[in-house]
């Protein structure tokens, strides 16, 4: 066990393949960040992923064809989260226990209809599943480095690192963004300037189970051409570590999942050295908690060396709203 | 003199309360016109319809000399009148121009064109004489700034009419001048200001005219050269016969409660109370006047031990109690009937037994050992609920479940109850509850002083001040003014200090 070279380990293919354990990390992140910009902890991305990937499988099984598959993954994840949004925002449940029936109902809506549409217990393995295949960049895959590092993926780990462009020019760059940020960061100013807190809600949410489809259709059609029932492994929980770990900016909640993702793969390849696997594969986890030890350590020291200023805002408001005139 | 804006007899009322009662209003174009009154005299009410927050129920609006119905903010902003709340209604993470720009960003395709928002903003700002640093972070600048910020956001919308809730209350004095400097500067430019406060000294140094509001009606109208302050204190607090007098001839003993040089802080580090020196004696009612967040609520805690002082001494029966913990000092014979019943008052989630004996559950009969000794506690909390009249399915209802009366029956009960305080000190206590309760409260804080006690009664209403006390201070600014005994011409000398302080004390003694 102590004789592992760690050259042996380190390779070009652990990074590329860091890369791939982030994609559905980084979709779940960003669709979690723009629903946590309007105020909303949206803890049912587990369960979005989970039904993501079983509707993308069986869509790909019924249409033969792996986009057919995502648009199945991608409806029904927009009314997941659809349902998410009406019963916290019409019907004024709280969020983080709906979003925790969310997963529970996944859970068993999924496993469910893997018996009743696709007849399997467990796993759902088939030559029927349509999955995307990777693309070689042409010209950049014979650079050397560059090429073992950036061709050969599947098309959605490179729309992933897409969106995280997309997102963060989405909500810094427009009006839009600036109005959907507003609502979560300072209620009182979007209203003052007349923006709508719920619509804003409902785009955070959709948008968050639209991004978790893109996810779970990564897990069962690229990253594994199956369905199983725990194929999600509390990716839609790192997410929201990943998000916490970026303080919801894109591009640092981004790296949480880079770091994730390495570990991720990091697990797997040692499994290839012979070392336990229960303690290799505790690698993720254990790198969520130190994750998000340093970032809370962080941020706390970041906050005591602001503190006055912080206050007085507080203050200002605290003392402003005490008094009450008819 | 164009006029800018009028109202013509608005009623508004809320249920129970005549909030603007028949009030008429005349602003000429480019003028400051202030707004006065004591809290609930109906003032901002007022505003909130002219910018269309609430829709009155009878009466007309002019603004240009154009009749029009306001039915939200949007409204009014395209009419050309905006507001500053007291509270700002800024993203913290935002730069200020994106703040006040928030809404109405000029674009570039899809996107916000970052460098004409930057540039129209500080072209607003130099239009009106504005210092703002527009690409700076919301939350890093001065309260001053926000401040400036929010009246650029109004005025960026193309707002010529301005309505400032209170501005001052949240400033430095250094603040409150360069704010004054600005305020000039967009007269000139042709603004129209409307500008609530109830500082009298202020009002004189910034507005042309002064409307005066006293319990829904406006009293009148007078131009800055042709009074002062006495004189608005007087319409401020009006010259009605004193009714209601609750309190009968009180037997006065040895001083109690001594404090001694007490400054303390308030959140923002600021100088809250200031030197202050009182003294409360066995048998009476001190009442402590005075607006809202002039001191109050940190003098109160910090001779409770719920707030570090910085200096000064405090004093019961001769036993210094600056530097013992609460519960010591409740020992030592304080009871608090705190202004925020259901945040400081009681545990909500708590039912109304495990309420009552929150301040003696440790200590026997109630306790032996380690244990509660729950009949002991039935039969208290029993006697409580009936001597206290709490009206309560029983000792063991949740306590938030009560109206605000009987949460404060269930205070009083427990802080009273049991007879041992020697000191009460009671902070709003009839606030936001109704009339019955409020007259129970006032009844109980009265029997107590018969009995001995000395009894500190804190509260924004004058009224209920003047109806009990034998002795009033008037807090203003950390500070503590004694308006002396009861006798009739206290109303006006509290009303003066209430809203200028030592200004006027000279001429009241």
């Amino acid at each position: 066990m102590g004789n592992i070279d760690i050259r042996s380990v380190l390779t070009l293919a652990l990074i590329a393949s860091s890369f791939r354990m982030a994609t559905p990390i980084i979709f779940a992140t960003m669709g979690g960040i723009f629903s946590s910009h309007t105020g909303i902890f949206n803890v049912a991305m587990e369960g979005f992923l989970l039904i993501g990937a079983f509707f993308a499988v069986y869509g790909s099984v019924q249409t033969g064809s792996p986009l057919g598959g995502m648009l199945f993954a991608i409806v029904s994840c927009l009314l997941a989260s659809l349902i998410f949004a009406i019963l916290h925002l019409e019907l004024k449940a709280n969020p983080i226990i709906v979003g925790l029936g969310m997963n529970i109902f996944a859970i068993g809506m999924t496993n469910y209809l893997l018996t009743a549409l696709l007849d399997s217990t467990g796993v759902y393995k088939s030559n029927l599943i349509i999955g995307f295949t990777q693309i070689q960049i042409p010209v950049i895959e014979t650079v050397p480095v560059l090429g073992d590092l950036v061709s050969g993926h599947f098309p959605l780990v490179y729309i992933a690192f897409l969106t995280v462009y997309v997102v963060y020019l989405i909500l810094y760059k427009t009006p839009f963004g600036f109005h959907l940020r507003s609502v979560g960061e300072k209620i009182d100013a979007a209203e003052s300037i007349g923006v709508n807190p719920k619509k804003m809600k409902y785009y955070g949410l959709l948008v968050s189970g639209l991004l978790c489809a893109f996810g779970g259709t990564f897990l069962s059609l690229s990253y594994l051409n199956l369905f199983g029932e725990g194929m999600v492994a509390g990716r839609g929980w790192l997410a929201l570590a990943a998000i916490n770990f970026g303080g919801m900016r894109p591009v640092p909640s981004m790296i949480g999942c880079l770091i994730f993702g390495f570990m991720d793969a990091l697990a797997v390849r040692l499994q290839q050295f012979g070392l336990p696997s229960q303690v290799v594969l505790m690698l993720p986890y254990a790198t969520t908690i130190i994750v998000l030890l340093v970032s809370a350590i962080i941020a706390r020291k970041k906050r005591m060396a602001g503190i006055g200023k912080q206050d007085d805002v507080d203050v200002s408001v605290a003392t402003s709203s005490k008094k009450v005139e008819v | 003199m164009p006029e800018a804006l009028s109202v013509k007899s608005i009623t508004k009322t809320f249920p129970n309360v005549v909030a603007n009662d028949n009030v008429s209003l005349f602003v000429k174009k480019g003028t400051i016109r202030a707004i006065v009154g004591e809290n609930g005299a109906g003032k901002t009410t007022l505003m909130n319809i002219l910018y269309g927050l609430y829709q009155p129920d009878s009466g007309q609006i002019f603004i240009k000399g154009e009749e029009v119905k306001l039915s939200n903010p949007r409204d009014a902003i395209a009419r050309g009148v905006g507001m500053v709340h007291q509270h700002f209604k800024l993203v913290p993470s935002y730069t200020l121009a994106q703040n006040i720009a928030l809404g109405v960003e000029p674009k570039k395709g899809i996107f916000v064109n970052q460098d004409r928002l930057n540039q129209s903003v500080q072209a607003i700002a130099q239009k009106y004489g504005f210092e703002i640093n527009e690409k700076e972070v919301t939350l890093d600048v001065s309260v001053g700034e926000q401040q400036r910020a929010e009246i650029l956001k109004a005025l960026y919308r193309g707002v010529d009419i301005l309505i400032l809730d209170e501005p001052t209350a949240v400033l430095t004095d250094m603040e409150t001048k360069e704010l004054f400097v600005m305020l000039r500067n967009l007269v000139e430019q042709g603004i129209t200001i409307l500008f609530i406060s109830h500082k009298l000294r202020e009002v004189l140094e910034i507005s042309d005219d002064i409307s005066v509001m006293r319990n829904g009606k406006l009293i009148g109208t007078v131009n800055r050269d042709e009074t002062d302050e006495c004189q608005l204190a007087e319409m401020m607090v009006g010259r009605e016969t004193l009714g209601g007098r609750m309190r009968k001839g009180a037997e006065i003993g040895d001083c109690i409660l001594h404090v001694e040089g007490l400054s303390v802080l308030d959140n923002r580090d600021l100088s809250a109370v200031k030197d202050v020196d009182l003294e409360l004696f066995a048998g009476e009612i001190l009442g402590g006047a005075g607006v809202d967040g002039n001191g109050q609520e940190e003098f109160v805690e910090a001779i409770l031990g719920l707030r570090p002082i910085v200096s000064g001494k405090i004093r019961i029966d001769g036993q210094e109690i600056q530097d013992l913990t609460t519960r010591e000092i409740r020992e030592a014979g304080v009871a608090y009937i705190p202004s925020d019943r259901y945040r400081s008052g009681v545990a909500v989630d708590a039912v109304v037994w495990e309420n009552m004996i929150s301040g003696e559950y440790y200590s026997p009969p109630l306790s032996k050992g380690m244990s509660l000794v729950l009949p002991e506690i039935q039969d208290l909390s029993k006697k409580l609920i009936d001597s206290f009249q709490v009206m309560t399915p029983g000792p063991n209802a949740k306590t938030g479940t009560l109206s605000g009366g009987n949460i404060q029956r269930v205070i009083a009960g427990r802080e009273l109850g049991l007879e041992k305080a020697k000191v009460v000190i009671a902070s709003q206590p009839t606030r936001g509850i109704d009339i019955a309760g409020a007259e129970a409260i006032r009844k109980m804080l009265i029997n107590y002083a018969n009995r001995g006690a000395a009894v500190f009664l804190i509260s924004a209403d004058l009224d209920e001040v003047l109806a009990l006390s034998d002795r009033i201070v008037v807090f203003y600014e950390g500070k503590v003014f004694d308006a002396g005994y009861y006798d009739e011409g206290i109303r006006q000398r509290v009303g003066k200090l209430m809203t200028s302080g030592e200004d006027c004390i000279d001429e009241i003694r």
